[in-house]
């Protein structure tokens, strides 16, 4: 597996909350960061497209759903979804709902294609 | 600090404990607060305020609290502590870890138990393990819970490991890792430690106890 560095801490996307910040009793997380991390970790599992698979993880987690609940969601098979979580599919191939969701959570796609290429040695 | 939601909170620890990755972002969100009121007293016990005060830094390493109770959600017991308490030595030694802090936490230099012919150097303190080495500490540990709770022997010892580590405000530290107030734990210490000393002085088999600095000075 290709050197990444780790994710230094960041704060979030310009105008959002402040990580960090506890608001209606919710805590808010820069959510990039830790799919980065969770990446990092899938890729150390031999992943081979572990930045796909975290922010598919991610998005699931950030809307609360099952998988199976998910999947409806995304307009997807089950066995799309699992195919997805296991690393399987390029970023690339991410189902356009996907995309939509990522955009919607704050998650920052350049910093998540960045660390693709990084951790696939491109 | 809102009221804790333990059926939320067993729910998603089952869910971590299931290889789920995606259980970290509804745990944070919803206990992100105790993660980080934990994280923050780690870090003023090593002195680290700059960063206490630093709220990415604070975030990052509530990430890592996070993974740190994710790899070991499979052991957690729902009836036992909540995860950030039962995970506190583990969390502690990450953030150290993460600083590039030497982590020299012995606290010989105060109960003068150490056996001259070891020379290892412990760099977290698991009373359990040292009472197996060091039968002061042994005779500590029994003397402690043969005069309160599991849960306050606890309290004691950590509060006064920190004490010796040279922790400005142990009663803040060991506060966090309770989720008790300073008040609480600084009661509960001082009852102890008077208790320990009633023991030392009544029961043979802890006599040995009034040479322990604190159990003697009460």
């Amino acid at each position: 597996m290709p050197s990444v560095n780790t994710p230094e801490p960041t704060a979030s996307g310009e105008g959002n909350e402040p990580t960090g910040a506890v608001t209606k009793t919710k805590y808010k997380t820069n959510v990039t960061t830790l799919t980065e991390r969770i990446a990092i970790q899938l890729a150390a599992d031999g992943a081979e497209h572990p930045v796909a698979a975290a922010v598919t993880i991610a998005l699931r987690g950030i809307v609360r759903c099952e998988r199976d609940d998910f999947a409806g969601l995304l307009e997807i098979e089950r066995a799309d979804l699992r195919a997805l979580e296991a690393g399987t599919v390029p970023l690339a191939d991410l189902p356009k709902t996907l995309w939509t969701l990522l955009h919607e959570y704050d998650l920052q796609p350049v910093l998540l294609v960045d660390l693709d290429h990084q951790l696939r040695g491109c | 600090m809102t009221s804790l939601d333990r059926a939320l909170l067993a729910r998603l620890m089952a869910a971590m404990a299931a290889g789920d990755r995606a259980a970290l972002f509804p745990f944070i969100e919803e206990f992100g607060d105790r993660l980080a009121s934990t994280v923050r007293g780690v870090l003023r016990s090593l002195n680290r305020i700059d960063m206490a005060r630093n709220q990415q830094d604070v975030d990052y390493l509530v990430q890592s609290a996070a993974l740190v109770i994710f790899d070991r959600s499979k052991a957690w017991d729902p009836s036992g502590a909540l995860p950030w308490t039962w995970a506190f030595r583990a969390i502690r030694a990450e953030i150290v870890g993460w600083l590039g802090h030497p982590s020299f936490e012995l606290i010989e230099g105060e109960l003068d138990l150490r056996d001259e012919s070891s020379g290892a150097v412990n760099f977290d303190i698991d009373f359990d393990d040292l009472a197996k080495e060091y039968p002061l500490v042994r005779l500590l540990v029994d003397g402690a819970h043969a005069v309160t709770t599991p849960r306050n022997v606890d309290v004691h010892l950590q509060f006064q490991a920190q004490k010796g580590m040279g922790d400005p405000s142990p009663a803040n530290t060991v506060a966090a890792m309770f989720d008790l107030t300073p008040d609480n734990v600084r009661q509960i210490n001082a009852r102890v430690r008077r208790r320990l000393s009633e023991l030392a002085a009544t029961d043979p088999t802890f006599t040995a106890l009034a040479t322990v600095a604190w159990v003697e000075a009460c």
